[in-house]
Protein backbone atom coordinates (compact mmCIF):
# COMPACT_ATOMS: atom_id res chain seq x y z
CA UNK A 1 0.00 0.00 0.00
CA UNK A 2 1.59 3.38 -0.92
CA UNK A 3 1.81 6.22 1.49
CA UNK A 4 -0.28 8.35 0.47
CA UNK A 5 -3.14 5.39 1.02
CA UNK A 6 -1.73 4.42 4.16
CA UNK A 7 -2.37 8.58 4.90
CA UNK A 8 -5.73 8.59 3.61
CA UNK A 9 -6.91 5.75 5.60
CA UNK A 10 -4.90 7.30 8.78
CA UNK A 11 -7.05 10.34 8.29
CA UNK A 12 -10.33 8.44 8.58
CA UNK A 13 -9.04 6.35 11.67
CA UNK A 14 -7.80 3.04 10.16
CA UNK A 15 -5.86 1.74 13.24
CA UNK A 16 -3.72 -0.81 10.96
CA UNK A 17 -2.61 2.14 8.51
CA UNK A 18 -1.82 4.91 11.83
CA UNK A 19 -0.23 1.42 12.66
CA UNK A 20 1.67 1.13 9.62
CA UNK A 21 2.70 4.66 9.68
CA UNK A 22 4.09 4.47 13.43
CA UNK A 23 6.14 1.50 12.40
CA UNK A 24 7.65 3.45 9.50
CA UNK A 25 8.58 6.73 11.46
CA UNK A 26 8.39 5.56 15.11
CA UNK A 27 12.77 5.47 14.72
CA UNK A 28 12.92 8.85 13.36
CA UNK A 29 10.42 10.22 15.64
CA UNK A 30 11.65 9.08 18.89
CA UNK A 31 15.13 9.87 17.82
CA UNK A 32 14.29 13.30 17.81
CA UNK A 33 12.34 13.51 21.15
CA UNK A 34 14.69 11.68 22.50
CA UNK A 35 17.65 13.82 22.44
CA UNK A 36 15.30 16.76 22.58
CA UNK A 37 13.97 15.30 26.35
CA UNK A 38 17.42 14.03 27.17
CA UNK A 39 15.98 11.38 28.95
CA UNK A 40 13.90 7.75 28.02
CA UNK A 41 11.09 8.13 30.32
CA UNK A 42 10.12 11.46 29.22
CA UNK A 43 10.80 10.38 25.39
CA UNK A 44 8.29 7.96 25.39
CA UNK A 45 5.79 10.63 26.90
CA UNK A 46 7.02 13.41 24.09
CA UNK A 47 6.62 10.39 21.27
CA UNK A 48 3.23 9.39 22.90
CA UNK A 49 2.40 13.37 22.77
CA UNK A 50 3.70 13.43 18.86
CA UNK A 51 1.83 10.98 17.57
CA UNK A 52 -1.30 12.20 18.65
CA UNK A 53 -0.93 15.62 17.72
CA UNK A 54 0.43 14.00 14.24
CA UNK A 55 -2.96 11.68 14.26
CA UNK A 56 -5.22 14.54 14.89
CA UNK A 57 -3.82 17.17 12.07
CA UNK A 58 -3.23 14.34 9.58
CA UNK A 59 -6.35 15.75 8.46
CA UNK A 60 -4.68 19.28 7.49
CA UNK A 61 -1.73 17.24 5.71
CA UNK A 62 -1.88 18.71 2.06
CA UNK A 63 1.25 16.88 1.12
CA UNK A 64 2.98 20.30 -0.01
CA UNK A 65 6.13 18.35 1.66
CA UNK A 66 7.02 14.92 2.30
CA UNK A 67 4.70 13.57 5.19
CA UNK A 68 8.11 12.85 7.07
CA UNK A 69 9.02 16.52 6.94
CA UNK A 70 5.62 17.18 8.20
CA UNK A 71 5.69 14.61 11.40
CA UNK A 72 9.57 15.74 12.02
CA UNK A 73 8.26 19.09 12.23
CA UNK A 74 5.20 18.27 14.74
CA UNK A 75 7.34 16.27 16.54
CA UNK A 76 9.89 18.32 17.47
CA UNK A 77 7.11 21.72 18.62
CA UNK A 78 5.30 18.75 20.32
CA UNK A 79 8.72 17.49 22.08
CA UNK A 80 10.34 21.33 22.62
CA UNK A 81 6.54 22.87 23.76
CA UNK A 82 6.86 19.50 26.29
CA UNK A 83 10.12 20.45 27.09
CA UNK A 84 9.62 23.70 28.18
CA UNK A 85 6.75 21.99 30.64
CA UNK A 86 9.07 19.83 32.33
CA UNK A 87 11.04 20.49 35.60
CA UNK A 88 12.84 17.49 36.09
CA UNK A 89 15.39 18.67 33.09
CA UNK A 90 17.48 20.74 36.18
CA UNK A 91 18.57 17.56 37.20
CA UNK A 92 20.33 16.57 34.48
CA UNK A 93 22.56 19.95 34.75
CA UNK A 94 23.73 19.16 38.03
CA UNK A 95 24.98 15.21 37.08
CA UNK A 96 28.67 16.06 37.01
CA UNK A 97 30.79 13.88 33.93
CA UNK A 98 32.12 11.73 36.66
CA UNK A 99 28.67 10.32 37.05
CA UNK A 100 28.29 9.77 33.51
CA UNK A 101 27.33 6.14 33.36
CA UNK A 102 29.03 4.56 30.67
CA UNK A 103 28.64 0.90 29.43
CA UNK A 104 31.93 -0.77 28.17
CA UNK A 105 31.16 -0.50 24.36
CA UNK A 106 33.77 -0.39 20.95
CA UNK A 107 34.07 1.56 17.51
CA UNK A 108 31.11 3.14 16.32
CA UNK A 109 28.79 2.44 19.04
CA UNK A 110 30.81 3.48 21.48
CA UNK A 111 31.32 7.06 19.99
CA UNK A 112 27.22 7.32 19.42
CA UNK A 113 26.70 6.61 23.51
CA UNK A 114 29.49 9.10 23.82
CA UNK A 115 27.58 11.67 21.84
CA UNK A 116 23.95 10.77 23.18
CA UNK A 117 25.81 11.08 26.80
CA UNK A 118 26.97 14.50 26.38
CA UNK A 119 24.18 15.84 24.60
CA UNK A 120 21.89 14.42 26.95
CA UNK A 121 24.11 16.75 29.77
CA UNK A 122 24.29 19.91 27.84
CA UNK A 123 22.43 22.78 28.92
CA UNK A 124 18.54 22.99 27.39
CA UNK A 125 18.69 25.81 25.74
CA UNK A 126 22.17 24.46 24.04
CA UNK A 127 20.78 20.85 23.64
CA UNK A 128 17.73 22.30 21.63
CA UNK A 129 20.18 24.34 18.77
CA UNK A 130 22.68 21.88 18.79
CA UNK A 131 20.24 19.01 18.00
CA UNK A 132 18.19 21.15 15.30
CA UNK A 133 21.58 22.25 13.49
CA UNK A 134 24.00 19.42 14.02
CA UNK A 135 21.58 16.40 13.89
CA UNK A 136 18.57 17.53 12.70
CA UNK A 137 19.87 20.01 9.69
CA UNK A 138 17.97 22.88 10.85
CA UNK A 139 18.94 26.37 9.30
CA UNK A 140 19.02 28.91 11.66
CA UNK A 141 15.69 30.95 10.51
CA UNK A 142 14.21 27.37 10.89
CA UNK A 143 15.30 26.65 14.52
CA UNK A 144 14.62 30.26 15.06
CA UNK A 145 11.07 30.12 13.56
CA UNK A 146 10.74 26.94 15.76
CA UNK A 147 11.89 27.77 19.04
CA UNK A 148 10.88 31.82 18.93
CA UNK A 149 14.49 33.15 18.80
CA UNK A 150 16.49 35.14 16.11
CA UNK A 151 18.11 33.45 13.81
CA UNK A 152 21.17 35.53 14.92
CA UNK A 153 20.56 33.81 18.85
CA UNK A 154 20.34 30.49 17.25
CA UNK A 155 23.85 30.96 16.07
CA UNK A 156 25.33 32.13 19.14
CA UNK A 157 23.46 29.30 21.17
CA UNK A 158 24.96 26.78 18.46
CA UNK A 159 29.08 27.95 18.71
CA UNK A 160 28.87 28.22 22.51
CA UNK A 161 26.81 24.51 22.65
CA UNK A 162 29.36 23.09 20.28
CA UNK A 163 32.20 24.23 22.79
CA UNK A 164 30.71 22.66 25.32
CA UNK A 165 30.13 19.52 23.61
CA UNK A 166 33.93 19.50 22.63
CA UNK A 167 34.79 20.07 26.19
CA UNK A 168 32.25 17.51 27.66
CA UNK A 169 33.64 15.15 25.22
CA UNK A 170 37.44 15.92 26.26
CA UNK A 171 36.47 15.80 29.69
CA UNK A 172 35.20 12.80 29.66
CA UNK A 173 38.40 11.45 27.85
CA UNK A 174 40.65 12.67 30.49
CA UNK A 175 38.37 10.87 33.00
CA UNK A 176 38.27 7.02 31.12
CA UNK A 177 38.25 5.46 34.40
CA UNK A 178 35.23 7.17 35.70
CA UNK A 179 33.37 6.43 31.99
CA UNK A 180 34.24 2.72 32.12
CA UNK A 181 36.01 3.36 28.92
CA UNK A 182 39.62 1.73 28.05
CA UNK A 183 39.96 3.35 24.72
CA UNK A 184 40.85 6.68 23.50
CA UNK A 185 39.74 5.90 19.64
CA UNK A 186 36.20 7.08 20.35
CA UNK A 187 37.71 10.86 22.13
CA UNK A 188 39.26 11.44 18.75
CA UNK A 189 36.82 13.65 17.62
CA UNK B 1 50.42 33.41 21.73
CA UNK B 2 46.58 34.05 22.08
CA UNK B 3 44.70 30.56 21.01
CA UNK B 4 41.48 30.91 19.44
CA UNK B 5 38.53 30.25 21.66
CA UNK B 6 36.27 27.26 21.61
CA UNK B 7 33.63 29.55 20.43
CA UNK B 8 35.03 31.01 17.58
CA UNK B 9 36.49 28.02 16.56
CA UNK B 10 32.90 26.37 16.47
CA UNK B 11 31.55 29.43 14.24
CA UNK B 12 34.47 28.32 11.69
CA UNK B 13 33.12 24.77 11.29
CA UNK B 14 29.87 26.92 9.59
CA UNK B 15 31.86 30.27 8.71
CA UNK B 16 35.54 31.14 6.78
CA UNK B 17 37.95 32.55 9.10
CA UNK B 18 38.87 35.81 8.94
CA UNK B 19 42.79 36.69 8.09
CA UNK B 20 43.87 36.85 11.34
CA UNK B 21 41.71 33.63 12.57
CA UNK B 22 43.48 32.16 9.30
CA UNK B 23 46.70 33.17 10.26
CA UNK B 24 46.50 31.85 13.14
CA UNK B 25 44.97 28.61 12.48
CA UNK B 26 48.11 27.95 10.24
CA UNK B 27 50.76 28.69 12.38
CA UNK B 28 49.18 26.85 15.64
CA UNK B 29 49.02 23.14 15.85
CA UNK B 30 46.73 22.88 18.71
CA UNK B 31 43.57 25.65 17.35
CA UNK B 32 44.11 23.49 13.73
CA UNK B 33 43.80 20.05 15.70
CA UNK B 34 40.68 21.68 17.82
CA UNK B 35 39.02 22.73 14.60
CA UNK B 36 39.47 19.79 13.30
CA UNK B 37 37.80 17.58 16.03
CA UNK B 38 35.47 19.88 16.27
CA UNK B 39 34.40 19.60 12.83
CA UNK B 40 34.66 15.50 13.55
CA UNK B 41 32.26 16.64 16.43
CA UNK B 42 29.74 17.91 13.86
CA UNK B 43 29.78 15.42 11.86
CA UNK B 44 29.67 12.66 13.56
CA UNK B 45 26.08 14.11 14.94
CA UNK B 46 24.73 14.57 11.82
CA UNK B 47 25.54 10.51 11.71
CA UNK B 48 23.70 10.06 14.26
CA UNK B 49 21.54 7.03 14.01
CA UNK B 50 17.57 6.69 14.49
CA UNK B 51 16.37 5.54 17.70
CA UNK B 52 13.83 2.79 17.85
CA UNK B 53 11.23 2.95 20.78
CA UNK B 54 10.94 0.41 23.51
CA UNK B 55 8.66 -2.29 22.88
CA UNK B 56 4.92 -1.74 23.95
CA UNK B 57 4.69 1.47 23.12
CA UNK B 58 2.67 1.19 20.12
CA UNK B 59 0.35 -0.39 22.56
CA UNK B 60 -0.09 2.23 24.86
CA UNK B 61 0.05 4.58 22.05
CA UNK B 62 -2.90 2.53 20.28
CA UNK B 63 -5.46 2.96 23.89
CA UNK B 64 -4.40 6.54 23.86
CA UNK B 65 -5.48 7.07 20.54
CA UNK B 66 -8.94 4.93 20.91
CA UNK B 67 -9.84 6.79 24.02
CA UNK B 68 -9.98 10.00 22.70
CA UNK B 69 -11.37 8.37 19.46
CA UNK B 70 -8.76 9.40 17.08
CA UNK B 71 -8.61 5.17 15.44
CA UNK B 72 -11.65 3.12 15.64
CA UNK B 73 -11.46 -0.11 17.62
CA UNK B 74 -9.51 -2.04 15.07
CA UNK B 75 -9.51 -5.89 16.82
CA UNK B 76 -13.05 -6.21 15.38
CA UNK B 77 -12.89 -5.02 12.02
CA UNK B 78 -13.04 -7.59 8.62
CA UNK B 79 -9.17 -9.03 8.06
CA UNK B 80 -8.65 -7.35 4.14
CA UNK B 81 -4.89 -7.91 4.05
CA UNK B 82 -2.06 -9.95 4.84
CA UNK B 83 1.47 -8.38 6.43
CA UNK B 84 2.31 -7.43 9.74
CA UNK B 85 -1.06 -4.93 10.11
CA UNK B 86 -3.26 -8.29 8.73
CA UNK B 87 -1.42 -10.55 11.11
CA UNK B 88 -1.75 -8.20 14.29
CA UNK B 89 -5.71 -8.27 13.20
CA UNK B 90 -5.98 -11.76 12.33
CA UNK B 91 -4.48 -12.59 15.75
CA UNK B 92 -7.08 -10.20 17.69
CA UNK B 93 -9.81 -11.80 15.39
CA UNK B 94 -8.67 -15.55 16.19
CA UNK B 95 -8.16 -14.78 19.83
CA UNK B 96 -11.87 -13.61 20.11
CA UNK B 97 -13.20 -16.53 18.29
CA UNK B 98 -10.42 -18.69 20.85
CA UNK B 99 -12.02 -17.03 23.73
CA UNK B 100 -16.00 -17.69 22.26
CA UNK B 101 -14.67 -21.85 21.87
CA UNK B 102 -14.01 -21.61 25.83
CA UNK B 103 -16.73 -19.39 27.22
CA UNK B 104 -18.97 -21.76 25.32
CA UNK B 105 -17.17 -24.96 26.98
CA UNK B 106 -17.12 -23.59 30.07
CA UNK B 107 -20.82 -22.72 29.86
CA UNK B 108 -21.66 -26.47 28.23
CA UNK B 109 -19.65 -27.89 31.57
CA UNK B 110 -22.11 -25.75 33.78
CA UNK B 111 -25.44 -26.84 31.94
CA UNK B 112 -23.44 -30.47 32.06
CA UNK B 113 -23.14 -30.62 35.79
CA UNK B 114 -26.41 -29.41 36.34
CA UNK B 115 -28.70 -31.58 34.48
CA UNK B 116 -26.28 -34.39 35.93
CA UNK B 117 -27.71 -34.11 39.13
CA UNK B 118 -27.26 -30.73 40.12
CA UNK B 119 -30.64 -28.70 39.17
CA UNK B 120 -32.52 -27.78 36.13
CA UNK B 121 -30.21 -25.23 34.06
CA UNK B 122 -31.96 -25.89 30.88
CA UNK B 123 -29.18 -26.51 27.70
CA UNK B 124 -27.32 -23.55 28.49
CA UNK B 125 -24.90 -24.22 25.54
CA UNK B 126 -27.84 -23.57 22.67
CA UNK B 127 -27.78 -19.86 24.15
CA UNK B 128 -24.27 -19.57 23.40
CA UNK B 129 -22.62 -18.51 20.22
CA UNK B 130 -20.46 -20.67 18.26
CA UNK B 131 -17.40 -20.15 16.83
CA UNK B 132 -18.78 -20.62 13.64
CA UNK B 133 -21.41 -18.20 13.94
CA UNK B 134 -18.62 -15.61 14.76
CA UNK B 135 -16.37 -16.46 11.78
CA UNK B 136 -19.69 -16.21 9.46
CA UNK B 137 -20.06 -12.74 11.10
CA UNK B 138 -18.92 -9.62 8.90
CA UNK B 139 -20.46 -6.82 11.54
CA UNK B 140 -18.33 -5.72 14.07
CA UNK B 141 -20.87 -4.57 16.29
CA UNK B 142 -22.38 -8.04 15.85
CA UNK B 143 -19.30 -9.95 16.42
CA UNK B 144 -18.65 -7.92 19.45
CA UNK B 145 -22.14 -8.82 21.03
CA UNK B 146 -21.65 -12.40 20.38
CA UNK B 147 -18.42 -12.21 22.18
CA UNK B 148 -20.07 -10.11 25.26
CA UNK B 149 -23.27 -12.73 25.24
CA UNK B 150 -20.44 -15.90 25.44
CA UNK B 151 -19.19 -14.08 28.26
CA UNK B 152 -22.42 -13.46 30.08
CA UNK B 153 -23.16 -16.89 29.29
CA UNK B 154 -20.42 -18.45 30.66
CA UNK B 155 -20.58 -16.39 33.81
CA UNK B 156 -24.19 -17.22 34.07
CA UNK B 157 -23.21 -21.29 34.16
CA UNK B 158 -20.52 -20.69 36.20
CA UNK B 159 -22.43 -18.46 39.15
CA UNK B 160 -25.47 -20.89 38.98
CA UNK B 161 -23.11 -24.31 39.25
CA UNK B 162 -21.83 -22.57 42.35
CA UNK B 163 -24.94 -22.13 43.62
CA UNK B 164 -26.16 -25.56 42.96
CA UNK B 165 -22.75 -26.99 44.44
CA UNK B 166 -23.58 -24.82 47.87
CA UNK B 167 -27.06 -25.80 48.25
CA UNK B 168 -26.05 -29.57 48.39
CA UNK B 169 -23.49 -28.99 50.54
CA UNK B 170 -21.03 -27.86 48.10
CA UNK B 171 -17.68 -29.79 49.16
CA UNK B 172 -18.22 -33.36 47.93
CA UNK B 173 -19.58 -32.60 44.78
CA UNK B 174 -17.27 -29.44 44.11
CA UNK B 175 -14.21 -32.05 45.24
CA UNK B 176 -15.04 -34.71 42.86
CA UNK B 177 -11.69 -35.66 41.38
CA UNK B 178 -13.70 -36.92 38.26
CA UNK B 179 -16.07 -34.55 37.47
CA UNK B 180 -13.35 -31.48 38.10
CA UNK B 181 -10.80 -33.70 35.58
CA UNK B 182 -13.23 -33.88 32.94
CA UNK B 183 -14.64 -30.15 33.02
CA UNK B 184 -10.60 -29.58 33.14
CA UNK B 185 -10.39 -32.05 30.21
CA UNK B 186 -12.76 -30.22 28.04
CA UNK B 187 -10.99 -26.69 29.18
CA UNK B 188 -7.77 -28.29 27.91
CA UNK B 189 -9.43 -29.41 24.74
CA UNK B 190 -10.69 -25.69 23.57
CA UNK B 191 -7.67 -24.62 24.99
CA UNK B 192 -5.36 -25.82 22.70
CA UNK B 193 -7.80 -25.38 19.65
CA UNK B 194 -7.04 -22.26 20.61
CA UNK B 195 -3.57 -21.90 21.07
CA UNK B 196 -3.47 -23.62 17.48
CA UNK B 197 -5.24 -20.82 15.94
CA UNK B 198 -3.00 -17.92 17.60
CA UNK B 199 -0.11 -20.16 18.79
CA UNK B 200 1.74 -16.41 19.84
CA UNK B 201 -1.18 -15.20 22.56
CA UNK B 202 0.27 -15.33 25.72
CA UNK B 203 -3.50 -14.96 27.70
CA UNK B 204 -4.45 -18.02 25.64
CA UNK B 205 -0.98 -19.96 26.21
CA UNK B 206 -1.56 -18.92 29.91
CA UNK B 207 -4.95 -20.24 29.77
CA UNK B 208 -4.06 -22.94 28.76
CA UNK B 209 -0.99 -23.97 30.73
CA UNK B 210 -3.00 -23.21 33.92
CA UNK B 211 -6.03 -25.89 32.49
CA UNK B 212 -2.88 -28.41 32.18
CA UNK B 213 -1.25 -27.72 35.46
CA UNK B 214 -4.77 -28.00 36.92
CA UNK B 215 -5.78 -31.26 35.55
CA UNK B 216 -2.05 -32.73 36.69
CA UNK B 217 -2.70 -31.27 39.78
CA UNK B 218 -6.40 -33.79 39.76
CA UNK B 219 -4.48 -36.73 38.43
CA UNK B 220 -2.39 -36.74 41.07
CA UNK B 221 -5.04 -36.50 43.61
CA UNK B 222 -6.96 -38.96 42.09
CA UNK B 223 -3.79 -41.56 41.81
CA UNK B 224 -2.79 -41.06 45.63
CA UNK B 225 -6.68 -41.71 46.19
CA UNK B 226 -6.92 -44.70 43.94
CA UNK B 227 -3.28 -45.85 45.82
CA UNK B 228 -4.69 -45.19 49.43
CA UNK B 229 -7.86 -47.22 48.24
CA UNK B 230 -5.83 -50.16 46.79
CA UNK B 231 -6.62 -50.11 43.18
CA UNK B 232 -3.64 -51.02 42.16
Amino acid sequence: MSEADLIRRACEGDGPAIRALYERYAPRVYAVVRRIAGDDEMARDYAQEAWIRAVRALPTFRGESRFSTWLHRIAVNAALQAARKAESRQRHERISVEEVPVAPAHGDVLLQQRLEGALDRLPEGMRQVLILHDVEGYTHDEIGEVLGVTAGTSKSQLFKARAKMRALLRSLADHPRSAGETGARAWSI
Amino acid sequence: MEHLSLDVLSRLVDEPPTVAERDHLDRCARCASELEALEHQTAALSALPDVRPVRGDWEALEARLIAQGLVQAAEVRPITSGGASGRWLRMRWLRHAALVALFATGATVGAAAARSGLGAQGDVSAAVPSVAQLAATTDPGEALALVQEAERAYIGALVHYRQLVGARGGDEVAGDPAVRYAALEQLVQAGQAAVSRAPADPFLNGLLASALAEQQAVYRHMSGAAAQDGWF
